[in-house]
């Protein structure tokens, strides 16, 4: 369980992810994560040291957190 | 976890979907998901007026991120975070970040589910008890659209407002660019900034196309619900765009 996931982090930066992935990078596109480590990243790190369940719980609360309204910057696990 | 999400974000958006079928005089499907995605972008409508604002402010901190292109050319992760770190600083951010974007996986999941049995009365046992369980539901739309079945005018309609959706939001990016033009006086940074223009016009016909061949076998419901959304991000980027010429 916990090894998916984190393999399909890895898949989604590698591809997709704005910031991270080959598709959409460079682009000028606004549509990034706000922090650093991005949202990602950060879920990536904490379920590695958190383990499955408090690592997801971790990463959905970064996620609410990072919309416009936050202050985003650096933000480690 | 399947539970967890079930829960939090599934369940109440089937619900919210299927009041709002209730609710809807002729009951019709589609105007209920068209209701239902003014209902959430709504919701988030001072989310996203914020970070269409917050794009325009970047354009004073541009000689300063400029410095720190320099400074960390080589170190892409360190760039990342001495910019995040600026960012912070002049408390300005102008990313829309992960839960906007994200926000949408719920809400295409749940009209899947809903519409992938053809509506049959097994997935109403998802409603709350409070939610009165409709005898019928019909899936054919504005007496056209059959929601529940792939719809082919509504795959390249939905990429086609894509299209016009980041459209007009590089307008708006370009128009930035040529502002703060002036700052760039070190011809050394031209390049990479046609790369980067390159990369949007490359995105301007990638994208749309993704839409398009991802809807093309989608249930239309689906679909329904990227149209009304790109429609309505359309209409905010252009408020937007005359609110800050006003300015």
């Amino acid at each position: 369980m916990r090894q998916t996931i984190l393999r399909i982090i890895k898949i989604y930066q590698k591809y997709l992810s704005p910031d991270h992935g080959f598709i959409f990078a460079n682009s000028n596109s606004t549509i990034r994560c706000r922090f650093y480590p991005s949202c990602s990243q950060y879920s990536y790190e904490s379920i590695e040291k958190f383990g499955t369940m408090k690592g997801v719980a971790k990463s959905f609360i970064r996620i609410l957190r990072c919309n416009p309204f936050s202050k985003g910057g650096v933000d480690p696990v | 976890m399947g539970f967890l999400y079930h829960e939090i974000l599934y369940r109440p958006l089937f619900n919210l979907l299927i009041q709002i079928y209730n609710l809807v005089p002729g009951a019709d499907f589609g105007v209920a998901i068209i209701i239902m995605t003014l209902i959430i972008r709504l919701a988030f409508f001072p989310l996203s007026i914020k970070a269409l604002v917050s794009q325009k402010e970047l354009t004073k901190l541009q000689p300063k991120i400029k410095e720190l292109q320099e400074k960390f050319k080589n170190d892409k992760q360190a760039l990342g975070q001495a910019t995040m770190q600026l960012y912070k600083e002049h408390s300005i951010n102008p990313f829309s970040g992960c839960l906007p974007i994200l926000i949408q996986l719920p809400v295409l999941i749940a009209l899947y589910g809903a519409l992938r049995n053809g509506l049959k009365p097994e997935s109403l046992n998802d409603l709350y008890y409070f939610i009165s369980r409709p005898e019928l539901i019909k899936t054919v739309a504005l007496g056209f659209i059959d929601l529940s079945d792939k719809s082919h005018v509504m795959a390249i309609l939905a990429g086609a407002l894509q299209w016009f959706q980041l459209k007009k939001s590089n307008t708006m990016q370009q128009g930035q660019s040529k502002e703060t033009l002036p700052v760039n006086k070190n011809k050394n940074t031209l390049p990479s900034s046609d790369i980067s223009s390159t990369m949007n016009k490359q995105m301007l016909y990638f994208f749309p196309v993704m839409v398009i061949i991802i809807a093309w076998n989608l249930p239309a419901g689906l679909t329904l619900y990227w149209v009304a959304a790109t429609v309505f991000s359309i209409l905010e980027q252009l408020y937007v765009n005359k609110k800050i010429s006003k300015n």
